[in-house]
C-alpha cells in the first residue's frame, strides 16, 4: 500500500520524468544516421542538402539543387541525419520547425572490361 | 569531351574531402570521363590530350590545379587553394592487354592489367575477380573506395606479410604534364614502344629512378592518368578473426617475423598470407586484443564461400560510431575500447567457420558514418617491441582514445615509400576523431623522436609532416624524387601543382 500512496504523492513529478526521458530519448534517436546504398557503389564527392520543415510538417522546403556530373548514373548512396543543433531547435520549438540534413552521393557509373 | 566543367547549382565555391578534414575553396570544378567504348589505348589518348590541353589552360589562367580521386586523405594531400580542381572518377575504365602490346611478344599478358587513375579498388577487385579472368590484387588497404592513382600517390598498404604497399603492383605509369605526355617503366621495357606511343605518351621514360619515383608520387609529379598492374592467378584466403589475450612474448614473435608461432598460439599451425592484430593501447598487455589470420586455400572443400565481406572479418571499423563517448568519458576509455572491440568482434570467426573469399572480398566500401582519426607510423619490424611499448604509453597517457592496430609489410616499392625497410611493421590509430586523440598522437610521435627509433608517416593520414621531417625521413632519397620531379615538371610548370601541403612538406620547392 505503501508504495501506492507514494505514488500518488508524486506522480506530477513521475509524469514529469517520464516526460523528459521522452524529450531524451527523442534528441538522441533524433541524430541518427540512416544511410542506404546501392550495391558496389562508385561514389563521387558528397553533397548535402538542409530540408525544413515549419508548422509541423504542414510547409516542406523542397530543393531543387543539382550536379551536372551525376546525370545518367544516379545515386550512390544517400544519409539521412539530424545534427544535434537541428535536433534541439525541433525539441525547443514543439515539432513546429524540423530540419534534416540529406548528404548524397552521385554515382560514378562502371564500364565493362575493355580491350586494351 | 573527356574533362568538362561540373556545373551545379547553386554554384560550390568550397569542397571538402572525405573525411571532412579540409576545405578547398574553388575557382572552378572539372570532371575527367573515361571517353566511350573504345580500345584502352585510344581511350587513354583522348583522357591524356585532354588533361594536358586543361593544365596549360589553368597555366595561362595562373591558376594552381588539384586531380582528386577518392579524396580519402585525411592529411589533406587533394586540397587546393582558389584554384582549379579535376574530379577524375568516372576516368575509370580498365582494359585487358594482349601479347603484341609488350616489348616482349613473350609477356604473359593474363598476368597484367590496364587502368585508368580514376578506377577505384573495389572496381579493379571486382574486374580482376570476374569470371573469365580469375585473377587478383595481391594486398591493398581495408577499405576500398580509393582510387588506384591516389592510393599509389600516398602508398596505401595493407598487411599481407609478402607484399608491399598497393603502389607495389604497379608496372608503369602514364603521367600528364603541361609539357607532355610521360609512359615511365623501369629499365627494363615492359611495353611496347607502338602501344605506348598509341596511348599518346609521345615522352618515354625507361628509368629505374624515374619509375621509383613515380610509385608513389605524393600529387606532386603530375596528373595520373594511367597505369599497367601487375597481377597474380586468383585465389581464396580463409579468415580468422578472434579475441585474443595478447602478450610481450607474443609481441616479440611478431618483431622476429615468426607469424607461423604467432598463427599456431591464436590460429592455425600454418603460415598465414595476412596478420592484423588491433590492440587496446590502454594497458595492451593486460586487456583482449583482436587479431585477424588470412590463410591462403586453393583447396576449398569443407569450406563455405562467403555471401558479404563481414563474413570474411571487413569493415571492422565500428570505433567511429562511439566517438563521443569516448571522447566525452575520459576515466573510461580503456574500458569501452575493450566493450567496443569485443563486442564488434562477436563470436567472430573461428577455425572451424572455414569461411573463405577472395582477397577482394576481405575488404569492405567505408561507410562515411562519422568522422575519422587516422594516423599511421612505419618503422622496422625489429623495432616493435620498443615502439609499441613507448607509443601506447604515450598515446593513451595523453587521452587518445582509438584502438591501435598492428600491420606488416615488405617495402620499399618506391623512393618515397614510407614503408622504407625491407621488413616493415605499421602501427595505425583508427577511431573516432577529437582533438585530444589528434594531441595523443603527435605526444606518441614525440615520445619516438626522444627515443631516437627511425619511423616514417603515411603521406595521407594524419601526420604532422613538415618539409624538415620528410627531409630527415627520406634523405637522399628525397633528392633522387626530386630530380625525376624536375625532369617532368620544369620549374615554370611546378607551381600549378603547388598546394599548402604540398609546399609544406617541400615536394614543391
Amino acid at each position: 500500500m505503501n508504495i501506492i500512496v507514494w505514488i500518488a504523492d508524486h506522480i506530477a513529478w513521475i509524469l514529469a520524468a517520464a516526460a523528459l526521458l521522452m524529450l531524451l530519448g527523442q534528441y538522441f534517436s533524433g541524430m541518427a544516421d540512416y544511410y542506404l546504398s546501392i550495391e558496389n557503389p562508385r561514389p563521387l564527392d558528397e553533397n548535402e542538402d538542409v530540408i525544413t520543415s515549419t508548422w509541423w510538417g504542414f510547409l516542406t522546403q523542397s530543393q531543387s539543387s543539382y550536379t551536372a556530373e551525376m546525370a545518367g548514373q544516379g545515386l550512390a548512396d544517400v544519409r539521412v541525419f539530424a545534427t544535434r543543433k537541428q535536433v534541439l531547435v525541433s525539441i525547443l520549438t514543439f515539432g513546429w520547425k524540423r530540419s534534416v540534413t540529406i548528404a548524397w552521393r552521385g554515382n560514378a557509373g562502371q564500364h565493362p572490361l575493355g580491350q586494351a | 569531351m573527356p574533362v568538362e566543367e561540373i556545373v551545379e547549382r547553386p554554384p560550390r565555391r568550397t569542397w571538402r574531402n572525405y573525411h571532412k578534414t579540409g576545405t578547398s575553396t574553388l575557382r572552378r570544378r572539372f570532371g575527367l570521363r573515361s571517353a566511350g567504348l573504345g580500345t584502352g589505348r585510344d581511350d587513354l589518348r583522348e583522357g591524356a590530350e585532354a588533361v594536358r590541353t586543361w593544365l596549360n589552360e589553368a597555366k595561362d589562367a595562373g591558376v594552381r590545379i588539384r586531380p582528386v580521386g577518392g579524396a580519402w586523405s585525411p592529411s589533406n594531400i587533394q586540397i587546393v587553394e582558389d584554384g582549379w580542381m579535376l574530379n577524375t572518377r568516372r576516368f575509370n575504365r580498365c582494359f585487358r592487354l594482349a601479347p603484341g602490346d609488350f616489348a616482349d611478344p613473350a609477356a604473359d599478358s593474363d598476368a597484367f592489367l590496364l587502368v585508368e587513375g580514376g578506377i577505384q579498388i573495389d572496381e579493379i577487385n571486382d574486374k580482376l575477380e570476374a569470371a573469365g579472368m580469375d585473377r587478383s590484387l595481391r594486398s591493398t588497404g581495408a577499405s576500398n573506395g580509393q582510387t588506384i592513382a591516389g592510393a599509389c600517390a600516398t602508398g596505401t598498404h595493407g598487411s599481407v606479410l609478402g607484399a608491399g604497399g598497393i603502389q607495389d603492383h604497379v608496372c608503369a605509369v602514364q603521367i600528364v604534364t603541361p609539357g607532355g605526355i610521360h609512359w615511365i617503366e623501369p629499365s627494363t621495357p615492359l611495353m611496347s614502344d607502338a602501344f605506348i606511343s598509341a596511348t599518346g605518351a609521345g615522352q618515354v621514360r625507361r628509368s629505374d629512378e624515374a619509375f621509383a619515383a613515380a610509385q608513389v608520387a605524393v600529387g606532386a609529379l603530375g596528373v595520373v592518368t594511367a597505369m599497367v598492374l601487375r597481377t597474380r592467378p586468383l585465389f581464396y584466403l580463409q579468415a580468422i578473426l578472434k579475441v585474443i589475450d595478447f602478450r610481450r612474448d607474443d609481441l616479440q614473435l611478431l618483431a622476429d617475423g615468426d607469424f607461423r608461432a604467432f598463427s599456431g598460439r591464436h590460429g592455425l599451425p600454418e603460415d598465414p598470407y595476412f596478420v592484423m592484430v588491433i590492440t587496446n593501447p590502454y594497458k595492451p598487455f593486460k586487456r583482449k586484443a583482436v587479431v585477424r589470420f588470412l590463410y591462403e586455400r586453393t583447396d576449398l572443400s569443407g569450406c563455405r564461400r562467403v555471401e558479404t565481406p563481414a563474413e570474411l572479418g571487413a569493415g571492422y571499423d565500428s570505433f567511429t560510431m562511439l566517438g563521443w563517448v569516448l571522447h566525452n568519458l575520459p576515466w573510461a576509455r580503456g574500458w569501452i575500447l575493450q566493450k567496443i572491440m569485443t563486442l564488434a568482434v562477436g563470436k567472430g570467426i573461428t577455425e572451424q567457420d572455414k569461411h573463405v573469399g577472395t582477397w577482394g572480398e576481405t575488404t569492405e566500401t567505408h561507410k562515411p558514418l562519422a568522422r575519422l582519426f587516422t594516423g599511421a607510423l612505419f618503422f622496422d619490424r625489429a623495432d616493435l617491441p620498443r615502439i609499441f611499448e613507448r607509443g601506447c604509453a604515450a598515446f593513451a597517457g595523453a587521452g587518445g582514445a582509438t584502438a591501435v592496430t598492428l600491420r606488416f609489410m615488405k617495402g620499399p616499392h618506391g623512393l618515397l615509400s614510407p614503408a622504407r625497410w625491407a621488413e616493415t611493421a605499421g602501427m595505425d590509430c583508427d577511431g573516432p576523431d577529437s582533438p585530444r586523440t589528434r594531441t595523443a598522437f603527435r605526444r606518441m610521435m614525440a615520445v619516438l623522436d626522444e627515443a631516437g627509433i627511425p619511423f616514417t608517416r603515411h603521406w595521407g593520414k594524419f601526420n604532422e609532416l613538415d618539409a624538415e621531417r620528410v627531409e630527415r625521413d627520406y634523405g637522399g632519397d628525397l633528392h633522387r624524387w626530386k630530380r625525376v620531379r624536375d625532369d617532368l615538371l620544369p620549374a615554370a610548370d611546378r607551381g600549378l601543382f603547388r598546394t599548402r601541403v604540398l609546399d609544406h612538406w617541400g615536394l614543391t620547392a
